[in-house]
């Protein structure tokens, strides 16, 4: 399969910290494929933040490349195209919002394009379809509920047409429902249109539903597997401060107290099965 | 008796303009001394705005609020004092850390109820062990510490008012499950020492089944269900209808019942889980 990102041997801190050697990130290598569905995983400081901005060439690595689609960040001619072709989601909808209706505000990419109008209306459009906001068009983007506000600055985001979406704790500041809504978005942005996904997130919930989970701790990779090898790992993981879906836990504890149960259980329903099989 | 009561409270926005908007209708609840009441609903169903009419930040614009049986706003000169007795910590407050150091931004209050410098010094010490903040942290600027430490320092500075309840409007969104866990068991901790009340609005059933005595549930400017955490987490479809949930492991033992095994469904911890689990097999075994 084909690298759509290749980070090699990456370095980064941050200037203001120039007379310490406190690297955010050290030494780190990272192949993204085309199409794929990865979560970053790890604890506030860990680096994923400055890592998903190294990937769209918001900040430069101090060693090593970042290489998207064959781009190398460091190429200031090449910034526009690489922007273009990876978009980055925040955690705070309401910073990302600038018009005063949903439609021009998905607009505002594409306009500085240099588009013409009826390609502009026709990724608009498409845009708004593809995380189900189409009915909401014409509504003022502050009157939505944050799941909908962050599914309209994913929209504004598709319809640069990327081919890679970096998404940094996007369901942080949302409620139960927005969380989801959000989560069936990007899912779907993945499945059926094939956009390759980078999620940052702190909810095991939604890494389970990646194909591959990436574990950072004190700036470098100590993970890297489907979700099902690398939650089954649960003591190591909570020695570095993160933890476990609820029901991989439990099965855990049932293990540790004794009574057999598959260490690699991801959902409730898979612990529901499982459980029945064994011992209703 | 309860400490804070509210009856049939409403709160328009913008009252007699065409941006018009109701948040809350005739809102009635008790808010019992001494215990963790978490409320849940989904954005904009007027969560935020009832916590803040707790301690008078905005006043009703219909029904009353009593506070140790007295309507707060008999007197609208005493509502400072009141939020001296009822301290706020609103969502992301380190965004509201404004002193040079760590130590001043914890002080600020104390500082404002008029105390001597030796008590605020020394209210300003209890208040950071309380949130496990380091010592040589208080002279620091807030700019220097790490996300998790700022919330810490910013819950500080309300504890260090030693106030007769804390309302705390989602006080672990965005952190990691390491940051999560410190700031609730700090809590729970602090709740045991001081029996301090608090009101706890949160977005995590988790949380919420981890660390609340009875839970509210508001919807669309309304209270929708007011119980303990099992009464109210009993009631899964209607929660879900509201865009609310249960926590994941109630969701597992829901499923088990009602796949016809016989075991509890009253399971909101996965510690609680875990010991059901072992109840039910050794019953099984026998």
């Amino acid at each position: 399969m084909e690298n759509i990102i290749e980070i090699k041997n990456v370095s980064f801190k941050y200037s203001s910290e120039e007379e310490t050697e406190n690297y955010v990130l050290n030494d780190l290598s990272l192949n993204i494929e085309k199409g794929s569905f990865t979560a970053v995983l790890g604890h506030n400081g860990s680096g994923k933040s400055t890592l998903a901005k190294l990937i769209n060439g918001l900040l430069k690595p101090d060693s090593g490349s970042v290489e998207v689609l064959g781009m190398s960040t460091l190429d200031e001619k090449k910034e526009m195209e690489i922007r273009r072709n990876v978009g980055l989601v925040f955690q705070n909808p309401d910073n990302q919002l600038v018009a005063t209706i949903v439609e021009e505000d998905v607009a505002f990419g594409p306009e500085n394009l240099g588009l013409p109008s009826d390609e502009i209306r026709r990724r608009v459009d498409d845009a708004l379809k593809k995380v189900d906001m189409y009915d909401y068009r014409s509504h003022a983007p502050h009157k939505l509920s944050g799941g909908q506000k962050q599914r309209v600055a994913i929209a504004g985001i598709i319809a640069m047409e990327p081919q890679c979406i970096v998404l940094d704790e996007p369901t942080a500041m949302l409620d139960p429902k927005g969380r989801d809504e959000v989560m069936d978005a990007i899912v779907s942005l993945n499945k059926n249109s094939g956009i390759t996904i980078v999620l940052i997130t702190h909810f095991m919930d939604e890494a389970v539903k990646a194909d591959r989970v990436v574990v950072m701790d004190a700036g470098n990779i100590i993970m890297d597997d489907v979700p099902r090898k690398v939650f089954s790992r649960v003591s190591e993981l909570k020695a570095i401060g993160l933890d476990v879906p609820q029901a991989t836990e439990l099965a855990y504890r049932m293990n540790a107290a004794g009574y057999k149960m598959p260490s690699d259980i991801l959902t409730e329903e898979e612990f529901i099965k499982e459980f029945i099989k064994k011992y209703a | 008796m309860p400490l804070i009561e509210t009856k049939d409270l409403s709160y328009v926005y913008s009252e007699g303009t065409p941006y018009e908007k109701r948040a809350l209708n005739g809102v009635s609840i008790n808010i019992e001394e001494g215990k963790i009441t978490a409320v849940i609903g989904h954005t904009g169903s007027g969560k935020s705005t009832l916590m803040q009419q707790l301690n008078g930040l905005i006043k009703p614009t219909g029904g009353k609020i009593y506070f140790d049986g007295r309507d707060i706003w008999e007197n609208p000169k005493e509502i400072r004092q009141l939020r001296f007795k009822v301290g706020l910590v609103f969502q992301y407050p380190e965004y509201q850390l404004f002193d040079e150091t760590v130590g001043g931004d914890i002080a600020f209050g104390p500082k404002n109820m008029g105390l001597d410098e030796k008590e605020i010094t020394r209210r300003v010490r209890f208040a950071s062990e309380m949130v496990s903040l380091d010592e040589n942290l208080l002279n620091k600027s807030p700019f220097e510490l790490s996300g998790g430490e700022k919330r810490r320092a910013a819950i500080a500075g309300v504890i260090a008012m030693m106030p007769r309840v804390i309302v705390l409007d989602e006080p672990t969104a965005g952190l990691d499950p390491r940051g999560r866990d410190e700031i609730l068991s700090r809590l729970l901790e602090y709740k045991k020492m001081t029996d301090t009340t608090m009101v706890i609005v949160s977005h995590s059933m988790e949380d919420v089944a981890y660390m609340a005595d009875s839970v509210l549930v508001m919807n669309r400017g309304s209270l929708m269900m007011h119980g303990s955490v099992s009464e109210v987490f009993s009631r899964a479809d209607e929660l879900k209808s509201v865009g609310l949930n249960v926590p994941d492991v109630t969701k597992i033992f829901m499923g088990l019942k009602s796949a016809g095994v016989r075991i509890r469904d009253d399971i909101f911890t996965v510690k609680d889980g875990a010991d059901e689990i072992k109840r039910y097999i050794e019953a099984k075994v026998r």
